[in-house]
């Protein structure tokens, strides 16, 4: 009796681990064939492999990704902090509704609806979103016919050059398109989260909402819009699909450039495009660590801000 | 007056919604069903279901494509749920040392783009003869959805905590049926999550399934591209409808599934 449950007790000390064990080696047996087959090649070819760091080439990739992503986290951020504030203005008239005497329990929160709704792009795959700027702002798309019917332009030709242009505009679309809705999901609930106790204070306070939103909502929110901002360009910086589709021939983002010159034949190209894919690797790795970081300490600050 | 500031502001928010962001999937719709739609037209010159028609008749690849994106998303939750259900455990319901560097490790593959791996994966995979193989491409979509099942579940974990699990052991019900009464129904609505979105992650797997599959797996983005990027508009606009009702579709009916499974079981109670 006694020995059974010094087993069961040394069993739950060291029983997450075991729990952990299946999911961590199999995640990183998989990564790790992946990375150290990448490094043995750069490593075994390593003159070829660095000329990929002479090339201006790469700079222009590499320059031409950290552009566009961060263009469009800039810009998704400052639309999710834009609709929040009148999903926001929303509840708020909405509430000051439900305190009119009438109390019409079955009234659905539109600003829940609405919330939903901008969240419909995220159920659309990549790919699809890429194809969806094509359509609506390609040179043949919605927005350039609708210009011509207005006037705006007299051929297909005058419409400016959205998608696969040099400067990349269209993958900043999609990106956009797709990334927005991904920040009001993270967002909302955070926003929501906050006791209304505090908008109570605040207009005892004698505070006007819209201050209350950014002086008060939008720094409960910081540290969420911090974070998913983070997402957002760590996945923008690398992402393949939107850029592959709706790129330029030239320049192209790293990723395009990476899996073009490994499907490309020569072998030369094949170790340098590894050698990229390391290149990919080891800031995406960069990027999500300090995200998570962040995370971590930012669920240390709400558990330290509970005790006390 | 309230009312009226409500009205403007809904408003508002509807008209940035139309315009940014349903108006493109409204014209991919529309354009799947249109003959013709020749340029300064703001409508179809006609409509007419030839775009679908290739899709579902003459394009053989079509019924094939879905039936292997399934089994790969199928088989892709399969092992995640085997792997992942026990860590998820561990990270929901025990503090134990290292326990935030984990959760760092588990989650870590969000944030990795499947291009950086997949290039030195594809070399091993050729090695190994993964390539080309379904096993090998499952084996490379359980390294993006993964963290997600576990983080999902380890929610579920983490709010059922231990204390039912202790009131239905003191009741004498065994290790299984603990599972079967306790953790399963309330891992349900995580279950839900978690698979939904291993099924959205995994079937929308491009260059992983493009390079690993060797062009032999021929997944719906696979089959697809070629028509998004250049190719027939309406055609292109069919196929595009069709993954994004079908990725639609596969929560839905996951969805109404398991929430008869969970009433019936309510019902037994």
């Amino acid at each position: 009796m006694k020995a059974s449950q010094n087993n069961l007790r040394r069993s739950k000390l060291s029983k997450p681990y075991r729990l952990l064990l299946p999911s961590l080696i199999t995640l990183y047996t998989l990564i790790g064939i992946g990375v150290v087959s990448a490094i043995l090649e750069t490593l075994k070819h390593l003159n070829t492999s660095m000329q990929l760091f002479s090339s201006s080439d790469f700079y222009l990739s590499l320059g031409l990704s950290l552009r566009l992503a961060f263009t469009a986290t800039l810009m998704a951020v400052g639309l999710a902090i834009g609709l929040l504030y009148l999903l926001f203005l929303l509840t708020l008239t909405q509430q000051q509704k439900g305190r009119t005497p009438t109390k019409n329990t079955s009234t659905i929160d539109p600003s829940r609806i609405f919330s939903r709704l901008f969240q419909t792009p995220m159920l659309i795959p990549y790919i699809v979103s890429g194809y969806l700027v094509f359509l609506t702002f390609g040179q043949s798309g919605l927005l350039s016919r609708l210009s011509f019917a207005l006037g705006f332009t007299d051929s297909i030709t005058a419409f400016p050059i959205l998608v696969n242009d040099p400067s990349g505009i269209g993958i900043i679309l999609a990106f956009v398109w797709k990334t927005t809705p991904f920040m009001i999901l993270m967002l909302y609930p955070v926003m929501t989260s906050l006791d209304s106790k505090f908008l109570d204070m605040s207009r005892v306070f004698g505070m006007k909402p819209t201050r209350y939103y950014w002086s008060v909502l939008l720094p409960h929110m910081a540290s969420t819009i911090a974070f998913s901002g983070f997402i957002v360009f760590a996945y923008t910086l690398t992402s393949f699909e939107v850029p592959y589709m709706l790129g330029a021939t030239y320049p192209k983002t790293l990723s395009v450039s990476a899996y073009q010159l490994y499907t490309g034949g020569s072998i030369d190209e094949r170790h340098m495009a590894l050698t990229m894919s390391m290149v990919l690797f080891f800031i995406s790795l960069g990027l999500g660590y300090l995200a998570f970081k962040h995370a971590q300490s930012y669920q240390k600050h709400l558990q330290g801000g509970r005790n006390s | 007056m309230i009312d009226k500031r409500l009205k403007i502001l809904l408003w508002i928010i509807l008209l940035v919604l139309i315009l940014f962001w349903l108006t493109p999937i409204i014209t991919m719709i529309i354009t799947s069903f249109s003959a013709r739609w020749a340029f300064p037209n703001i409508l179809p010159d006609g409509i007419n279901t030839e775009a679908w028609d290739y899709v579902f008749k003459q394009n053989m690849d079509t019924y094939s494509s879905i039936r292997i994106t399934m089994l790969i998303a199928f088989l892709t939750i399969l092992i995640n749920l085997a792997v992942g259900f026990p860590a998820a455990d561990a990270l929901g319901r025990y503090n134990f040392k290292g326990k935030a560097v984990t959760e760092l490790l588990i989650s870590m593959p969000i944030v990795l783009p499947p291009i950086a791996i997949i290039l030195g994966l594809h070399r091993t995979f050729l090695r190994l003869g993964l390539t080309e193989s379904l096993l090998g491409v499952v084996l490379a979509n359980v390294i993006p959805t993964l963290p997600y099942m576990i983080r999902a579940l380890s929610s579920g974990f983490e709010s059922l905590g231990f204390k039912w699990d202790d009131q239905a052991k003191m009741l004498g019900a065994t290790k299984w049926q603990r599972i079967r009464y306790v953790t399963f129904p309330a891992l349900l609505p995580s279950l839900i999550a978690g698979s939904s979105l291993c099924i959205l992650i995994s079937a929308s797997q491009y260059v992983t399934v493009l390079l690993i599959g060797g062009g032999l797996i021929k997944t719906i983005p696979v089959v697809m591209f070629p028509f998004l990027s250049g190719g027939n508009q309406s055609i292109g606009s069919a196929y595009g409808f069709l993954f994004s009702g079908m990725a639609l579709m596969l929560l839905l009916i996951m969805d109404v599934i398991l929430k008869r499974l969970y009433g019936r079981h309510k019902k037994v109670k």
